[in-house]
C-alpha cells in the first residue's frame, strides 16, 4: 500500500480513529496488526520474513538482557547481525553475487552457468533489517536498558509509516515512545498536518511530474543535445530528492499525529557547502546509522589519516551497495567516498576557509570543524560569494554522482557524461509546457527550502494562525491541482 | 491513547484548521473562476471555437501532422482555414472535437482529417480542461476517462492539470493574436539529411495492422450522418500529409497508402505522402513539415480540394 493510493487514506483513518478508542495495551496489538496488514498488502508471503527478523531480534534481545558475560553477549549480537545481514544477502544480493562471480570466472576463461534464483526483493527489507540491527546493537552497547516485548518489537520494526522507506529511527529513541503509547497533542497534530501536506506536495506534485519529461532522455541519451542531458540530470536530482524526502516527511508527519517524534531525514541537502555537510543533510537517518554502526566501529578517524580514508571509503562503498545490488550504486557510493576523502585532503593541504555556521545548522546538529590550518572567518559579500561557489561546486559534483546512480551501466553513464561534455545548447523539448510546469514546481521547492532552512521560520509559521492556515490551504490547492494519486511507487521502495 | 490537550491549544488548533478550510475553499473558488476565465478568453484553438464565430472553407483536424499540414487563416482571403489539430490527438478525440466545433455554431464547408490519427489506439484524457466549457465533450469522454471524470467532479481543480490548459494560459497571456500559425519551425539540418532516422514513418507499420477497420468505418459513417442530421452541408475529406519520402521510407509509405485505400474505400481520400519528396528544407523531421513544407503544401492541397490557393 502506497501513501499515494486512495485506499491508504481510508486505512489510516480507520487506524487513527481506532487508536483513540483502545487502551495502550491494545494499541500495541492494533499497531502490530495494522502494520502487518499494510505490509501484507504488497505480498503477504514476505510477512514471514519480517516476523523471522522480529523473532530473532526478540530472542537475542532477551538473551542479551539476561546474561552479563561479555563473550556470550558478543555471540548473541553476532547471531543477530549474521541473521539480519544473511536475510539481506539472500534476498537482496544473492543474484548479484552469483552473476558477479560468473563474470569474474569468465574473465579467467572458466565458463560457469549457475542457476540464478530470480529472487524477488521484499519491499522495505533494507529498512527493517537495519532497525533490527539498531535494536540488538543498542542493547549490546547498553544504550537500551531493557529488551522490548514481542508486540513492541513488531511495532518498532514494522511501524507502517516508516516500514518501507524509513526514516531509520534508532531503537533507543523509538522504543520508549512505543512503550509510552500514542499521545494526542494539539501542537504535534498541527505540526504533523503541515509536514504531511508538504511531503505530499513534494511527492505527488513535484517528483511525480518529472519522470514523464526525463525518462525518454535517459532511455536514449544519444538522441539529445547536451543542454537536454543536463536538464534531465538536474531534474532527476530533484525527482529523487522530492520523492524520498516527500516519503520521509509523510512518515514523520503521520507519526507526529500520534505524538511520536521521528528525526528529520532531509535538510535542504542541495544547499550544502561541503560533502560532509551534504551527508548531514541527505538521508540523515541512514548516514548517521552508517556512521555509528560502521564507520566508528571500523575506527573512524582515531587511527591516523590513512585509516580514516580507508574507513570513509568502506562506509561509502557499503552505503552505495545498500541502495541496491548493482555496480552503478557502488560507483555512486565510491564517488561520494572520493569526494569526502579529497575534501579532507584539501582541508589539510590548504586550510579551511571558515564561514559562520551554515543556515540550518541548528536543525542538523553542530558542524564539526575540519582539521588543518585555520583561515580568517569571512563575512559580508565575500562570505555570500564563497558560499554560493561552494554550494554550486558541491551540487555539480553531486549531480555527476547522480549520473552513475540513474544510468544502469557504467558505460551508459560515461556516454551520458560525454554527451553533456559536447556543450551544445538546449535542443527541442517535446513537452515544453510540462517542462515549464516542472521548473516552476522545482523553483517553489527551492524557495521553500531556502526559507525554512532556518528553524525560526518554521516556528513563526506554526505560531501564526493565519500564516499556518494559508500555508495549509495553498499546499492543499496545489496538491489538488497537480497531484496524482494513482498509488505510484516511491523510488526508495526498491532499496 | 493519552490526551495532552490543553484547552487553549485545542481551541487554537480548531481555529487554525477552520481558517485553513476557509482559505482552501476561497482559493478553490478563485482559482476555478480564474481558470474558467482563461479558457473562455484564450485564443488557443480549443478555446476559440467557444464563441461560435468561425466560418471557414476548410477546418483541419488530426494529430501533430495535421497541425503542421496547414496554417490557419480565419479572416484572410479565401479559402479560409481553421486548424483544430493537436499533438497526439487520437481518432476518437478528433471526431468529438469536430462535433464540438459544429455544436458551438462554427461552420466549415470542408473538414480535412489527417489520416495518421485514424490509426491511434488509445484515447487520451488531456482535453479535460474543456469539459467545463463543452458539456457534449464531457459526455463523450467521461466513459473513457473514468478516473479523470471522477476527479473533475469531486476535485474540480484537477481539470487544470493539463498541457492544453497551460497552452490556453500561454495564448491568453502572451499571444492574443491566436495560435493558428503554431507548427514545427525547424528544418532538418543538411548534415542529417542523408541519414535521417525514419522511426516516425516506421511506427505506422504496426498501427495500420492493428486498426479496427469496422469501428473506424462505423465512426466515419456516424459522423457523416450526424453532420447531415444537423443540417451541415459539409464535405469530409481524408488527407495523408507528406512524409520525408526518402527511398528507405517508400515501402512504408506505400503500405500506409494501401491501408488507407482499403480503410477509406468510398470516402474522399487524398494522399500527399510523397508530394514533397525528400527535401530537407520542407521537413522539421521525418513526419512533420517545416514552414517551407507548409508553404509548398498549400497549393497542392487546395488544388486537389478544388479550392483556390489563399
Amino acid at each position: 500500500m502506497s501513501f499515494t493510493a486512495p485506499v491508504f487514506f481510508l486505512f489510516f483513518l480507520v487506524y487513527f480513529v481506532a487508536s483513540f478508542l483502545v487502551s495502550r495495551r491494545y494499541w500495541l496489538l492494533l499497531a502490530a496488526v495494522a502494520s502487518s496488514y499494510f505490509y501484507a498488502f504488497w505480498d503477504w508471503r514476505f510477512l514471514f520474513l519480517l516476523y523471522y527478523v522480529v523473532a530473532v531480534s526478540w530472542f537475542v534481545g532477551r538473551k542479551l538482557y539476561s546474561t552479563s558475560s561479555e563473550p556470550i553477549r558478543k555471540r548473541y549480537v553476532a547471531l543477530s547481525v549474521v541473521s539480519c545481514l544473511g536475510v539481506l544477502a539472500v534476498f537482496k544480493y544473492f543474484d548479484f553475487f552469483i552473476s558477479s562471480f560468473t563474470q569474474m570466472t569468465a574473465a579467467f576463461g572458466l565458463q560457469l552457468q549457475p542457476r540464478v534464483a530470480q529472487i524477488v526483493l521484499p519491499i522495505g527489507i533494507s529498512f527493517y533489517t537495519f532497525h533490527a540491527l539498531s535494536y540488538t546493537i543498542d542493547l549490546y552497547r547498553r544504550k537500551l536498558q531493557r529488551p522490548a516485548g514481542f508486540l513492541s518489537l513488531i511495532v518498532y520494526l514494522a511501524y507502517f509509516p516508516q516500514l518501507v522507506s524509513g526514516p531509520i529511527v534508532r531503537a533507543n529513541r523509538f522504543l520508549p515512545q512505543i512503550d509510552r503509547g500514542p499521545v494526542f497533542s494539539t501542537r504535534k497534530v498541527k505540526t504533523g498536518l503541515l509536514i504531511i501536506a508538504w511531503g505530499y506536495f513534494l511527492k505527488v506534485c513535484v517528483a511525480d511530474s518529472i519522470p514523464g519529461l526525463i525518462d525518454p532522455i535517459f532511455a536514449a541519451p544519444v538522441d539529445y543535445q547536451s543542454g537536454n542531458l543536463l536538464f534531465a540530470i538536474v531534474a532527476y536530482s530533484f525527482q529523487i530528492y522530492c520523492d524520498f524526502s516527500g516519503y520521509s516527511l509523510i512518515a514523520i508527519g503521520l507519526a507526529k499525529l500520534q505524538g511520536f517524534d521521528f528525526p528529520a531525514n532531509f535538510l535542504a541537502p542541495y544547499f550544502s557547502r561541503s560533502f560532509s555537510e551534504f551527508w548531514r543533510r541527505w538521508n540523515i537517518s541512514l548516514s548517521s546509522f552508517l556512521r555509528d554502526y560502521l564507520y566508528i566501529p571500523l575506527g573512524g578517524n582515531r587511527h591516523g589519516r590513512w585509516r580514516e580514508d580507508r574507513n570513509i571509503m568502506i562506509t561509502m562503498f557499503l552505503g552505495g551497495l545498500w541502495h541496491g545490488a548493482s555496480y552503478n550504486f557502488i560507483v555512486w557510493g565510491l564517488l561520494h567516498g572520493v569526494y569526502l576523502v579529497l575534501q579532507r585532503l584539501w582541508g589539510l593541504a590548504f586550510g579551511v576557509v571558515r564561514l559562520p555556521a551554515p543556515a540550518g545548522a541548528a536543525l542538523s546538529g553542530p558542524v564539526p570543524r575540519a582539521a588543518g590550518m585555520r583561515a580568517p572567518v569571512l563575512r559580508g559579500p565575500a562570505r555570500w560569494a564563497l558560499s554560493g561557489l561552494q554550494v554550486a561546486g558541491v551540487y555539480a559534483l553531486v549531480l555527476l554522482a547522480w549520473v552513475f546512480f540513474r544510468l544502469q551501466s557504467f558505460s551508459d553513464a560515461i556516454g551520458y557524461l560525454q554527451g553533456i561534455a559536447r556543450l551544445q545548447a538546449l535542443g527541442v523539448i517535446n513537452n515544453k509546457f510540462s517542462a515549464v510546469k516542472v521548473v516552476v514546481l522545482i523553483a517553489v521547492t527551492i524557495a521553500v527550502d531556502l526559507v525554512f532552512i532556518r528553524r525560526r521560520n518554521v516556528v513563526r509559521l506554526l505560531n501564526s494562525r493565519v500564516a499556518y492556515a494559508v500555508a495549509i490551504a495553498l499546499l492543499a490547492v496545489l496538491i489538488e491541482m497537480f497531484g496524482s494519486f494513482g498509488g505510484g511507487a516511491f523510488i526508495y521502495f526498491q532499496f | 491513547m493519552k490526551y495532552l490537550v490543553e484547552p487553549a491549544r485545542a481551541r487554537s488548533l480548531a481555529i487554525s484548521l477552520a481558517l485553513a478550510i476557509g482559505c482552501f475553499a476561497l482559493l478553490s473558488v478563485v482559482l476555478y473562476a480564474a481558470g474558467a476565465y482563461v479558457l473562455v478568453h484564450s485564443t488557443f484553438r480549443f478555446s476559440r471555437i467557444a464563441a461560435g464565430n468561425i466560418h471557414v472553407d476548410v477546418m483541419v483536424t488530426g494529430n501533430s501532422r495535421a497541425r503542421d499540414l496547414l496554417y490557419g487563416n480565419v479572416t484572410g482571403s479565401a479559402p479560409t482555414v481553421f486548424n483544430l489539430a493537436y499533438n497526439g490527438l487520437d481518432r476518437d478525440r478528433a471526431f468529438e472535437w469536430i462535433k464540438t466545433y459544429f455544436l458551438r455554431g462554427n461552420t466549415a464547408t470542408t473538414v480535412v482529417m489527417e489520416t495518421s490519427s485514424l490509426y491511434s489506439k488509445e484515447a487520451k484524457c488531456d482535453s479535460k480542461p474543456y469539459w467545463v466549457l463543452y458539456p457534449a465533450l464531457y459526455a463523450a469522454q467521461r466513459a473513457s476517462c473514468p478516473v479523470d471524470a471522477a476527479s473533475a467532479r469531486y476535485f474540480p481543480l484537477t481539470q487544470f492539470d493539463s498541457e492544453q490548459f497551460l497552452r490556453a494560459l500561454y495564448y491568453f497571456a502572451w499571444h492574443p493574436e491566436g495560435d493558428q500559425t503554431w507548427g514545427d519551425e525547424g528544418e532538418i539540418p543538411k548534415r542529417l539529411c542523408a541519414e535521417l532516422p525514419l522511426d516516425g514513418v516506421y511506427a505506422f507499420r504496426d498501427f495500420a495492422a492493428s486498426v479496427d477497420r469496422a469501428l473506424v468505418r462505423r465512426q466515419i459513417a456516424e459522423l457523416k450522418q450526424w453532420l447531415a442530421s444537423h443540417g451541415y452541408q459539409t464535405r469530409l475529406v481524408f488527407v495523408l500529409a507528406p512524409f520525408f519520402a526518402d527511398s528507405r521510407a517508400l515501402p512504408e509509405i506505400e503500405q500506409i497508402e494501401a491501408s488507407n485505400r482499403e480503410l477509406l474505400a468510398g470516402e474522399t481520400s487524398l494522399s500527399l505522402a510523397t508530394a514533397l519528396g525528400a527535401d530537407c528544407s520542407s521537413f522539421a523531421d521525418a513526419v512533420h513539415q517545416s514552414p517551407e513544407g507548409r508553404r509548398r503544401t498549400f497549393p497542392l492541397l487546395f488544388a486537389k480540394l478544388g479550392l483556390a490557393e489563399p
